[in-house]
């Protein structure tokens, strides 16, 4: 249990503080309730575009890095399809610099057509990095291109096509920014050796006198209704082996089925003995990786369960027992209640090694205060101890149909 | 809103109290290295091995040896040792290092003892079954066949194979030498060198006094040596002077691998060193970063590092770049490299990679777990326990002409190994 306050400044910036006085650091971590999903069709990758040029200054800052290098801090940034976070490390003597800039990119930043047109080389060279020259690195453009067709969650953060950032224009950045990049549009998360009164007395220096003019995001977006029939792709792509992918759209991370479907996953495929691994990699030794994970999205998240194939073995051979895996998995009930058990205590002692680091608890925290209240991350253990083996298999059962799954069968590029 | 025109002031940080990075001896006479935060409930305890690849026969079989240790005992199967180590909601990890290899341990700290205890009697008899090594050579040929299809991974196998040709340095192994492993070969590694009782203990976390003795008098019950890392020659090499390209199909970038070994140095030159990496390619304000990325928009990242070569270093700048423009960019880093030892650097400059050092050398031992790397890295160089007092200070005192003095004797471009590989 951490102690945790929470205050919100006249302009609307939710602020979430946490002192813990054994660091040498204090965390500011701003989340932004933008994302890929907030992209125009023919301008995606544009929101991970506009994460580059926050680092190019703002009015009264010449350059971001410097002066954060020069504090003795670091920084860095993310995005996703749901919403972009950026956060800065300081050494507690130099927190107020890193007030100073992270208030004054969100006041006025210096988008200007040299940082625009550099950063749209770096971003097109991490998109080749990326997806190119990486084993699988088309991987989620195809699975997005599958699960849905009209919705703005089919297509990744890197975007659609590095033609799409190339084509990105000063007037469609400078939008963007005016839109998302907003107090009332944001969260801060301050984690470190810095007190409340201090916390307090910063974020009304330097935050509360941004007075911008629009709305928060109220993520309305398409509504995709779930596929009610299997989808098949073939793809090819850097990659040694033949795979085979399934995934299955499932509940946003608020929704308790999607802590059911991450325990799932963890008990199908979280260990070196878990039964993907024992069957497909070991006994039958048609793959050599089986594995499942369940990404908790906002919006919605989504299971995928894959094997890559050893050499030889034919895909739809592997596609029939994945899913037979899963189900026998599934038909075991209360037989699997020992490895639930173990499950359970694993994702424990999982979340107080992640507490450990001011780094994560930021990120956490901001995050849980953007779902609504930051106080969630006090009840995740909470939430974990009382889940049950039923609930976690009738969860499964509910969404890992055959019918529903879409599958991607991939070769490697010739 | 005009004080936003003004940077608060921000403070160096020059010194600071360092906590005693202690090494201990137990009753029976082995090394151990106890870190006690009260209240967070883990422990992270890590026995560390004076063995590794440096030991093996052929490529692969250290690794093989830890990462099997608990695919079986003599009395168990693999998943009969994983599952209670899974009911614990523990997690082992094991690596395989250069000259030293070590098993991890995280858990709650009520289970730590038992773990250990668990642990230890498995991994003491481990019996590397046939089975699980031929699943083991699927797994492992699969993640090396990823490996092999980015340009990175060739570069840097390339540059190494050239530059430390004759040295286990630059052995690279390959598909057969998985293929042709073997449970003896495996087997004999264990027996020679992977003994618990031959092990420096790491406890960290949520260990206190008691629990650590706890600790040592069982591991006590298996000493057999004292640990003492065996620390091969210093060797001598030479850049082949020409650049190689390996071209390959399905790339769309040029990975660029330059590399050299930096012997044997001692304190206050390895500290100039790191100032000088720093301003080369250490961080995001460096030299390359800051022309290559954010002037040219050439990469989306390049960086330069040491990276350890045994008890020694192999100094690399290594990126991915846009393969229009590879060859300008190593023209562009290359021209970079060779400025530092024509030019002195600025004040500013080297003011800016003190100041971002030491920020990062301070919160660098923030956290209950920090002092296991930092003990590690002092016995790895065989350096006194108050090394790290004396950092900042040698940060602090390096000025320009040092830089450059340095720069003259270890960054010479000609001395290093240079290797294209991808889109050429």
């Amino acid at each position: 249990m951490i102690d945790i306050n929470r205050f919100v400044l006249k302009n609307g910036l939710r602020v979430v503080h946490q002192y813990d006085s054994s660091v040498s650091t204090v965390v500011l971590n701003t989340l932004y309730n933008v994302g890929a999903r907030d992209e125009d069709e023919n301008r995606t990758g544009f929101a991970h575009l506009f994460e580059h040029l926050m680092f190019a200054g703002s009015t009264n800052v010449e350059s971001f890095d410097k002066e954060i290098e020069e504090a003795g801090g670091q920084n860095n940034a993310f995005t996703n399809n749901e919403y972009t976070n950026y956060y800065i490390s300081v050494p507690v003597e130099n927190v107020e610099t890193a007030f100073w800039l992270e208030s004054d990119r969100m006041l006025a930043l210096n988008i200007n057509p040299e940082s625009l047109s550099v950063q749209q080389g770096v971003v097109i060279e991490e998109f080749k990095q990326r997806c190119f020259n990486a084993p699988f690195g088309m991987l989620w453009h195809h699975v997005r291109e599958l699960l849905y067709k009209k919705s703005s969650y089919r297509w990744p953060t890197i975007g659609l096509s590095f033609e799409h950032i190339e084509n990105a224009t000063l007037e469609d950045v400078t939008s963007f920014y005016n839109q998302f990049y907003l107090p009332q549009n944001a969260v801060l998360s301050v984690v470190g050796n810095l007190n409340l009164e201090d916390c307090k007395s910063l974020c009304n220096k330097w935050f509360e006198p941004i007075e911008k003019e629009g709305f928060k995001n109220e993520n309305v977006y398409l509504d995709e209704a779930f596929p009610h029939e299997k989808r098949e792709l073939l793809a090819e792509d850097l990659s040694p082996n033949d795979a085979v992918f399934l995934v299955w759209r499932g509940p946003s991370f608020n929704d308790d089925d999607s802590l059911s479907l991450d325990v799932f996953a963890d008990m199908l495929g979280g260990s070196d003995v878990s039964e993907l691994q024992e069957v497909l990699v070991k006994k039958e030794q048609i793959c050599n990786a089986a594995e499942c994970f369940y990404l908790r999205g906002l919006g919605e998240g989504l299971f995928m369960l894959y094997g890559i194939l050893n050499p030889g073995v034919d895909k739809i051979q592997v596609e029939t027992r994945l899913l037979e895996v899963l189900n026998s998995f599934i038909d075991k009930g209360l037989d699997n209640k020992s490895l639930f058990e173990s499950t359970q205590n694993k994702a424990y002692t999982g979340l107080l090694f992640e507490m450990i680091s001011p780094l994560t608890r930021a990120q956490k925290l901001a995050l849980w205060e953007h779902i609504g209240d930051a106080n969630g991350i006090n009840l995740e253990s909470d939430k974990i101890k009382s889940l049950t083996l039923p609930t976690v298999l009738d969860v499964a059962r509910q969404y890992f149909k055959k019918e529903n799954v879409s599958v991607i069968h991939y070769s490697p590029k010739q | 809103m005009s004080f936003r025109n003004q940077r608060p002031d921000t403070k160096t940080i020059e010194s600071f109290d360092i906590q005693d990075i202690n090494i201990n001896s137990s009753s029976a006479g082995q090394l151990y290295h106890h870190h006690f935060t009260p209240e967070i409930g883990v422990a992270k305890i890590s026995f560390w091995f004076p063995c590794g690849t440096i030991d093996q026969e052929r490529s692969f079989i250290s690794s093989a040896a830890f990462d099997l240790l608990l695919a079986g005992s003599s009395t168990l199967s693999e998943k009969e040792i994983i599952e209670r180590i899974d009911y614990w909601g523990a997690s082992v990890s094991c690596e395989s290092g250069t000259i030293g290899s070590s098993v991890t341990l995280r858990c709650k700290k009520e289970v730590a003892l038992d773990l250990i205890q668990w642990v230890i009697t498995h991994a003491s008899s481990a019996v590397y079954p046939e089975d699980q090594i031929e699943n083991y050579k699927f797994i492992k040929s699969g993640g090396l066949e990823r490996r092999m299809q980015t340009p990175g991974y060739w570069s840097e196998r390339i540059a190494k194979e050239k530059y430390y040709k004759g040295s286990k340095l630059g052995v690279f192994g390959d598909l057969s030498d998985i293929e042709v492993l073997t449970r003896s070969e495996i087997t004999t590694f264990h027996m020679k060198h992977i003994h618990f009782g031959n092990a420096m203990i790491f406890i960290t976390g949520d260990m206190d006094e008691q629990k650590c003795q706890e600790i040592l008098s069982y591991t006590d019950s298996v000493f057999h040596k004292t640990f003492k890392l065996k620390i091969p020659a210093s060797g001598t090499f030479v850049a082949s002077g020409e650049t190689s390209r390996h071209s390959m199909k399905n790339s769309s970038q040029v990975s660029m691998f330059m590399m050299k070994h930096i012997g044997v140095i001692d304190e206050p030159t390895q500290h100039k060193l790191t100032l000088l990496n720093l301003m080369l390619g250490g961080y995001f304000g460096s030299r390359l970063m800051q022309e290559l990325r954010e002037n040219q928009g050439l990469t989306y990242g390049i960086g330069s590092s040491f990276r350890p070569a045994y008890n020694e270093r192999t100094w690399t700048v290594s990126g991915e770049m846009n393969s229009t423009n590879a060859e300008k960019a190593l023209e562009e880093t290359l021209k970079i490299m060779h400025e530092f030892s024509k030019t002195k650097v600025s004040l500013d400059e080297l003011e800016k990679a003190k100041r971002y050092y030491s920020g990062s050398f301070r919160s660098g031992f923030d956290g209950p777990f920090s002092s296991l790397i930092k003990c590690q890295h002092l016995v790895m160089r065989n350096l006194d326990t108050d090394h790290y007092r004396r950092t900042l200070k040698n940060i602090w005192e390096t000025d320009p002409n040092q830089i450059l003095e340095t720069a003259n004797q270890y960054l010479n471009p000609k001395e290093f190994e240079i290797s294209l590989a991808g889109d050429i």
